[in-house]
């Protein structure tokens, strides 16, 4: 169980504030996995870092009952200039577990082989997806913050990540920040729409989807929409 | 995994940055290591050399190597402290992601880091002083040693704050890197309290550098007069500290979106 009491969040501008959470109050439940449907820019990014503890809101609390993982981004949480290994290392020593051990699941997982010792900088997209994912699964937290990170990568990684997550169904569960519909019915059962300050929980992904397609007047149907 | 708590935690995070920043510190080349003691090692004997070369003395008739030693380390100390924490932000947003990341602890982190290097390196520095019978050790070391720390907490406080003012505008670094070499020259390295007509005693006085270098001395040499006030240093430290981690807290993560 994750819940946000009275959170707002809000960053200067030029023009004046933009608030990308008023005062919200919600309870998401961590039996099951939830998407995360908003148009670009309204802060889902804010929202998961938020959850996750890495931003604090200027005003409310976080209550987290589970173990989240940090927000599983792209970009995120790979200084440029560090060796995979090195991050890694600090990363198991962070969550206080041996470093030997996750070392050796992500390298199992992401295949890397030397690039493992190359600073991250010199990775392709691919790899970094790989390293990312395969870190964080490295981990038994209760429940993934996937931030836009599933749908990169070849066929083969997909399959693995999905293998890997397979393993953990019941266990874990995922928050995903997602635009592509498909993904979403995939893998979530419930959903959550962020607009305009506000965040609206649905039990059925479906609904949440319906929600966020009359709101922009689009049709959700299938595929992934680009807004 | 296990519940820890948030102690626990925290020290687990400084600890993994400690290790982390050790490997950051010596740089992308191989012999990064041997330029972390190179670096004061070369102020040193440099400066020494100069002199040697000249035929100057020191104006108080101190003896060169101890004298620069002593002057040289907690200058450096508290300028590395004072330049790595004011960084500290720059080059570690990748890392502060993971919720249990604060800037304080990387502050914090590296700030132990440069002392106890400081520490190391000036250890070595006198072992090879006193194994060549180059110089006399220092009267008494376990001073020395805590004043090393207090340039290091000195040089911590001034880099919160400068940190703070550089999020706000990247031209601070810019500004106050040669500041800071410029208070090379005008906190004592080269010179005594003694050596300085009563005049500019009076406005050094006001120089909280100069009293950390001055109170090295004080703790390395013997007979030398008191001059070095620790509390008056203190009193600059603290609100510069508080200042930058206030600010820091009531500011944090204004990161703009996406």
């Amino acid at each position: 169980m994750v819940r946000l009491e009275n959170v707002t969040k809000k960053f200067p501008t030029k023009t004046g504030y933009k608030i990308v959470l008023n005062s919200v109050s919600i309870q998401f439940p961590t039996d099951r996995s939830i998407g995360i449907i908003g148009r670009n820019g309204t802060g889902k990014s804010t929202l998961v870092k938020i959850l996750a503890g890495s931003m604090m809101p200027n005003a409310g609390h976080v209550r987290r009952l589970v173990r989240l993982s940090w927000p599983m981004g792209f970009m995120g949480g790979f200084p440029g200039s560090a060796t995979a290994r090195d991050t890694i290392r600090f990363v198991a020593r962070i969550y206080g577990e041996d470093w030997r051990v996750i070392l050796k699941r992500v390298e199992d997982f992401a295949e890397l082989g030397e690039y493992i010792d190359m600073p991250v900088s010199s990775y392709s997209s691919g790899m970094r997806s790989r390293l990312s994912v395969g870190l964080s699964y490295s981990f038994d937290f209760d429940c993934y913050l996937m931030d836009e990170i599933l749908g990169v990568g070849d066929a083969r990684f997909r399959q693995r990540s999905d293998a890997l997550f397979q393993e953990k169904i019941g266990k874990s569960h995922i928050m995903l920040v997602s635009h592509s519909p498909q993904q979403l019915r995939k893998y979530c059962k419930s959903g959550a729409v962020l607009h305009d300050g506000g965040l609206h929980y649905f039990d059925d992904i479906n609904d949440a989807l319906k929600y966020y397609g009359d709101l922009y007047s689009m049709d959700v149907s299938a595929g992934d929409d680009e807004p | 995994m296990r519940h820890s708590s948030a102690l626990r935690v925290q020290l687990r995070v400084i600890g993994a940055l400690i290790l982390r920043e050790t490997v950051v510190r010596a740089g992308k080349q191989s012999l990064g290591f041997l330029w972390v003691i190179l670096e004061p090692l070369a102020y040193v004997a440099l400066t020494i050399g100069i002199y040697i070369l000249t035929g100057r003395k020191t104006h108080s008739g101190l003896p060169l190597i101890p004298f620069f030693i002593s002057g040289f380390m907690p200058y450096l100390a508290f300028r590395n402290a004072a330049t790595r924490v004011m960084m500290a932000a720059v080059s570690n947003g990748a890392i502060m992601i993971y919720p249990q990341v604060k800037l304080l602890d990387i502050i914090i982190a590296r700030s132990l880091l440069e002392g106890s290097i400081s520490i190391v390196v000036s250890g070595v520095l006198v072992l090879i002083m006193v194994m060549f019978d180059l110089g006399e050790a220092p009267n008494n070391p376990l001073g020395f040693i805590m004043m090393i720390w207090y340039a290091v907490f000195a040089g911590m406080s001034l880099g919160a704050t400068l940190g703070i003012m550089n999020q706000y505008s990247r031209e601070t670094e810019k500004i106050f890197r040669p500041f800071l070499r410029v208070t090379m020259f005008i906190s004592g390295v080269f010179f005594l309290a003694d050596d300085l007509p009563a005049r500019l005693q009076g406005i050094a006085i006001y120089n909280p550098i100069f009293h950390l270098i001055q109170g090295s001395r004080e703790y390395f040499f013997h007979n030398l007069r008191e001059f070095y006030d620790p509390i008056f240093v203190f009193l600059c430290a603290l609100p510069l500290l508080f200042f930058g981690l206030t600010v820091e807290r009531a500011t944090s993560r204004r990161s703009t979106l996406d």
